[in-house]
């Protein structure tokens, strides 16, 4: 018996491990060795570490990057975790609504989500001129403190859905015991709870500070001369002239390793600080004050609101008449048509593609969650570092790795569908791993052990009685997974090819030849195909979560 | 067995029948049934061309890949060991005099109704559309008496900061005005001066589109940018006007050509061809405001004719051969005013 359960974990990892080596390790591995051979790159290389570090214009992009991605992280773990709170324990109006829409930020569409923030708060913004009539103005949205709200509003769902996925694997008896023996509840929340959601907690900055770090879309359109790394790479990259290589692999390095970095944080953290709950009765809900609850609601619809507001205003605009590049006031169909009648099949492509890979992600992430988080050894903790290095990676560079493989015998895949889904199930890869991960650590192993001791194999075990405890996690990490391949465009524009464009395609080439009506149209299709599945989501969580799972 | 037999001959039909629609066998050798186009144009344009080639060659399917000019290249060399594109088409000139290596020299059987001095003497490359260089200013913003006139007028103390401006290493089109600048004010310190006092006038932006859209949207007065953008704007309705300066300006084309080692090179030979084809041209200049490289096609409508435009002498191969050193001037100059 032994022996066969050990036999399917160990061809899990070397499952994983394959999968990360072919899709991940060996095309980024091919894209540095080729940037860093021959003489003259080699010389190119050291003049751009000394170029880099000898000039503020350079080296102020890394401080700008680490500043701003500290201070979004911590923003976004404020704002989240109240937020999850909130909805948790208080009896807030409208939870579901609180629930997706929050989520909703987290689907800004490549290019058009940021340029919805000049139109509304740029210099001759909508606001600003609505404002202007009575002689105020806001403060501008270009520069750091534009590009740290953004930030907040559009990745603190990252923290938000985990935070929630945590709470409601928290036991009452937890609090109760606690209360009983006379501590306060501030005290309650911070040597009781917090240590429970913490690992998740952690997982949700984590992810926070990555994206942010990684994020070259906001800071290029907002920042206004304000470089950060990944806007001084993408430069270097993907330049119309062609660029600097050697220049882009110095700073991804610098990318890789802070994101790394925070990473092996997080690892460190969560191993440490791992507690395990069974939850039997989640957290209740509290009976609150009227006026504590206005608060909240308040607080909560606010937050939402804001974060709402790149997808109204693509919503309005794609009802918008358009007249080539300059929009009108008044109401119109004419963008829907256009692209029915242009790029029916960019739809299709994109529910087949992200349908599968998430698919896929979850199936393959529930499996290596679970090594990670029950058979802790250094070649797993070396799986998880490879994994996450997905995350960490700007798709950019892990489409030409992928190309550059996978173009020549023994296996093609470019020119095919089959080259988008590899890069869109490895790349998100880490969203369900971390979300069970971190699931499972609160989850008490002897519930497992229990059910083993009385006679049911490990295996059964595994799918009767963990895949059940960890479905919040399962469903918020696919939920996470759909919603970021959904609108992929880094990869997908270098390895789409004839009729497989997907709708994130199809709205960086609209945007790109100044067509806003149809890209907002296509966005507004791509908000609602994010919104329904998480919608979905929600209502069965929330009726589990009901019936006490 | 006599199953495999059906396929085999279902096979041999089909294939019959595909060389057959195969249709019209070209002077370069028999075109291929599909050609693959890597292209930077407008998608709604490269729509238009794609069914007007698919109705006059019905039996090439083409298949299209729409990104910019940097994500192509990008995309071509990854692909270099087994090109699967066929010809890329209207991308920015500077990228294929760049990449050479990547391109089949075609000389085109239209080239004899281009405008004089379109085509390169290697053939590496074959102009698509031609467009000049503007300044671009928000009608809101800048009064008919304080608009600029010249290059030289957006140095003015009053539009300190107001300027847009694309960073000329991150955009081909801010790279041709470079060029441009270099060209009339001196290939040397001179020229550089009016370069950095341009810069430390100017909002350095990281994209070229986004100089074009924030004056139209009246997020900067000033724009320095190309034609055919600030025109559509125009077409529009934005509240915008085009300035073609005193000094003069580049007119140059964006460019197509063949991908080496190709998989289906006739009839890529074919698309291009029918790119500068007359009935293209005519549908570029009437539906999407650009301007042809044909001298039997006349200028969109709400535009000055070419011939009435100062024009200076743009030295591609300047442009390109420098390309290194100049960028890294220019790189040295934005540290030093930004």
């Amino acid at each position: 018996m032994a022996r066969k359960r050990r036999d399917f974990w160990w061809s899990v990892t070397l499952l994983a491990f394959l999968t990360v080596l072919a899709f991940l390790v060996y095309p980024l591995a091919t894209v540095l060795v080729t940037s860093f051979t021959g003489e003259e790159k080699r010389f190119v290389l050291a003049e751009n570490y000394s170029r880099f570090f000898s000039h503020r214009y350079y080296y102020s992009s890394v401080v700008n990057s680490l500043y701003l991605s500290a201070l979004a992280t911590l923003g976004a773990l404020v704002v989240g975790t109240t937020l999850a709170f909130a909805v948790a324990r208080y009896p807030l109006p409208g939870k579901t609504f609180l629930r997706t829409a929050a989520n909703l930020a987290l689907l800004s569409p490549p290019f058009i989500g940021a340029y919805s923030w000049v139109v509304l708060f740029g210099r001759m913004g909508l606001v600003n001129r609505a404002l202007s009539t009575f002689g105020w103005s806001l403060p501008t949205i270009y520069g750091w403190r534009g590009i740290l709200l953004v930030f907040v509003v559009q990745y603190f769902p990252f923290v938000f859905l985990l935070t929630s996925a945590a709470l409601r694997s928290v036991d009452q008896s937890v609090e109760d015991a606690a209360l009983s023996l006379g501590s306060p509840p501030r005290r309650t929340f911070r040597t009781a709870i917090l240590p429970i959601i913490a690992p998740s907690l952690t997982a949700g900055a984590l992810l926070t500070f990555m994206a942010t770090m990684a994020d070259f879309g906001t800071p290029m359109i907002i920042g206004e001369g304000l470089h950060t790394l990944p806007t001084l790479m993408y430069g270097e990259f993907i330049n119309e002239l062609g660029g600097n290589p050697a220049m882009a692999s110095t700073l991804g390095s610098l990318l890789i390793l802070v994101n790394t970095a925070a990473l092996m944080a997080q690892r460190y953290y969560a191993f440490r600080k791992a507690y395990n709950v069974v939850c039997i009765q989640p957290l209740t809900v509290r009976r609150t004050p009227a006026r504590r609850r206005l608060a909240l609601t308040v607080f909560a619809y606010g937050v939402v609101c804001v974060a709402l507001i790149p997808s109204t205003t693509i919503l309005i605009s794609s009802f918008m008449p358009t007249r080539g590049p300059v929009m009108y006031a008044g109401f119109s169909l004419q963008s829907y048509q256009t692209i029915f009648h242009v790029i029916p099949r960019a739809i299709t492509n994109t529910f087949f593609l992200t349908a599968l890979a998430v698919v896929l992600d979850v199936l393959l992430g529930v499996l290596v969650a679970y090594l990670l988080a029950r058979r802790r050894s250094r070649a797993h903790a070396l799986l998880d570092a490879l994994i996450m290095l997905a995350y960490a990676i700007p798709g950019t560079v892990v489409g030409v790795g992928l190309i550059v493989v996978y173009n020549r015998p023994p296996i093609i895949l470019t020119g095919t569908w089959i080259i988008l889904l590899v890069s869109y199930f490895i790349r998100h890869l880490p969203y369900p791993v971390r979300s069970c991960t971190a699931m499972l650590q609160q989850i008490d192993i002897r519930v497992e052990e229990a059910s083993v001791s009385l006679g049911v194999p490990p295996f059964r075990t595994f799918l009767k009685v963990t895949i059940p405890l960890m479905f919040p996690a399962i469903l918020s990490g696919a939920a996470l997974a759909w919603m970021t391949t959904i609108g992929e465009l880094s990869s997908s524009i270098l390895l789409y090819s004839g009729p497989w464009a997907t709708m994130s395609v199809a709205i960086f080439t609209e945007v790109f030849s100044n067509h806003f009506g149809t890209a907002s149209a296509l966005a507004s299709i791509l908000i609602v195909a994010a919104f329904i599945p998480l919608f979905l989501t929600y209502r069965v969580l929330g009726e589990r979560a009901a019936l006490g799972m | 067995m006599g199953r495999i037999r059906g396929w085999v001959l279902g096979m041999c039909l089909v294939a019959c029948l595909l060389a057959v629609a195969a249709g019209p066998v070209g002077a370069q050798g028999k075109p291929e049934d599909s050609v693959v186009v890597y292209s930077a144009f407008d998608a709604h344009g490269v729509n238009a061309v794609v069914a007007a080639f698919e109705k006059k060659y019905p039996g090439i399917k083409v298949s299209t890949v729409v990104a910019g000019t940097g994500e192509i290249i990008k995309r071509m060399e990854a692909e270099k060991e087994r090109p699967l594109g066929d010809v890329v088409w209207s991308i920015g000139l500077d990228a294929i005099v760049d990449k050479k290596g990547l391109f089949e020299p075609y000389l085109t059987k239209e080239a004899g109704s281009f405008f004089p001095g379109q085509v390169p003497a290697d053939r590496v490359w074959t102009p698509f559309t031609t467009m000049p260089y503007v300044i671009m200013y928000n009608k809101k913003l800048v009064s008919e008496a304080e608009k600029p006139k010249a290059w030289k007028d957006a140095l003015d103390a009053k539009w300190k900061g107001k300027v847009a401006y694309a960073d000329a290493s991150k955009s081909g089109s801010s790279y041709i005005l470079l060029v441009t600048w270099l060209s009339i004010y001196g290939k040397n310190d001179a020229g550089w001066k009016f370069v950095e006092d341009l810069l430390r006038q100017s909002k350095v932006l990281p994209k070229s589109s986004m100089t074009y859209q924030g004056v139209a949207n009246g997020e900067y007065p000033i724009g320095l940018t190309f034609e055919q953008a600030a025109f559509e704007y125009l077409k529009g309705g934005a509240p915008i006007g085009l300035i073609y300066p005193s000094e003069g300006t580049a007119i140059t084309p964006d460019g197509s050509a063949l991908i080496r080692n190709a998989p289906h090179p006739n009839a890529a030979k074919l698309f291009l061809d029918f790119t500068v084809s007359k009935e293209m041209q005519d549908l570029m200049v009437d539906r999407f405001g650009r301007r042809s490289v044909r001298k039997d096609v006349g200028s969109p409508a709400g535009l000055p004719a070419l011939d009435q435009i100062k024009a200076i002498n743009y030295d591609l191969d300047y442009a390109a051969t420098n390309r290194t050193q100049i960028l890294k001037r220019f790189q040295d100059a934005l540290i030093k005013t930004q």
